[in-house]
């Protein structure tokens, strides 16, 4: 698909643009839950949001938009590429891509040490509805996450190959959607778990 | 060429405005101690918080997964289940 031809289509499969709509409504309606859920108990969710940090999870939310950028990027190049360089290595896409690789799997880093640091301080799923929300609904994202780590790498060798057609791009729009999807998706349970005072 | 400059420029915009807007919610954050904007305080700035994510998932809905280039009617589906969240998630907060 070259760029004047985005202008007025869809990028990826319609199928992938379905998935991303039923998932937001899905984690839409958990976030809901959890805000039903902090109006019954708000004493206990402000203080066990006091337990969590904040500047940690900023930090995630900082690597998962720049990861963002970073395949925004890589799905545009990509298009031009196709279209201008049909034979060569997409260099600059499979750097972009990794860039986005690399924050994705430091998002999961910086989730484990924040995970092993509430189990060492004695908060699990049991603790109350605070942090059995927090555990389930930051890992139903990770588990988005790691998902979304196997398609950049699976892009990745797929860019550095020569062939690489219009199947190929649409592939890539698809990956990129539902890597943006993970994106936005931790947009919203930023404030909600870490923000909301 | 020129259009492919002028996206990616497009694309670092959005996201400089999206990181900008990340501090803006870190700043709200319970961990500054008392935080005050535009002389805005407690809840309403829960709901400031709430409308700031929602304003982000709407650029990167738009920006980066290229909605606004989409044929009105499916870039309409996703605008209001947006806005019906956005409705939502403060009707929910203010209870």
């Amino acid at each position: 698909m070259s760029n004047l031809e985005s202008q007025s289509n869809i990028p990826a499969e319609k199928g992938v643009w379905l998935f991303v709509y039923f998932d937001l409504l899905a984690f839409g309606a958990l976030f809901g839950t959890f805000l039903y859920y902090r109006s019954i108990q708000p004493d206990v969710f402000l203080k066990s949001q006091n337990a969590l940090d904040v500047n940690l999870a900023t930090l995630n939310t900082l690597l998962l938009l720049t990861s963002s950028l970073f395949v925004a990027l890589a799905v545009n190049r990509a298009r031009s590429s196709h279209l201008e360089e049909l034979s060569s290595k997409r260099k600059i896409e499979r750097c972009l891509l990794q860039g986005a690789f690399v924050c994705g799997l430091s998002f999961c880093l910086i989730k484990v040490i924040e995970y092993t640091n509430k189990f060492e301080e004695g908060f699990t799923l049991i603790t109350n509805d605070f942090f059995m929300f927090y555990f389930v609904l930051t890992g139903i994202h990770a588990f988005h996450v790691i998902l979304g780590l196997c398609l950049l790498g699976f892009l990745i060798r797929e860019v550095s190959k020569t062939h690489f057609d219009s199947n190929s791009i649409s592939f890539m729009e698809g990956s990129g959607c539902f890597w943006h999807l993970v994106d936005f998706l931790w947009v919203i349970l930023f404030p909600l778990l870490y923000v909301l005072n | 060429m020129i259009m492919k400059n002028k996206l990616e420029k497009q694309f670092t915009l959005v996201w400089l405005a999206l990181v900008g807007l990340t501090f803006v919610s870190w700043f709200l954050s319970e961990g500054s101690a008392q935080p005050v904007l535009f002389g805005m305080s407690g809840p309403n700035l829960g709901i400031l918080v709430l409308t700031i994510s929602i304003f982000k998932v709407y650029l990167i809905i738009s920006f980066f997964m290229e909605l606004r280039t989409a044929p009105f009617a499916f870039r309409f589906n996703f605008e209001i289940v947006l806005f019906v969240m956005w409705l939502s998630l403060i009707w929910l907060y203010s209870l």
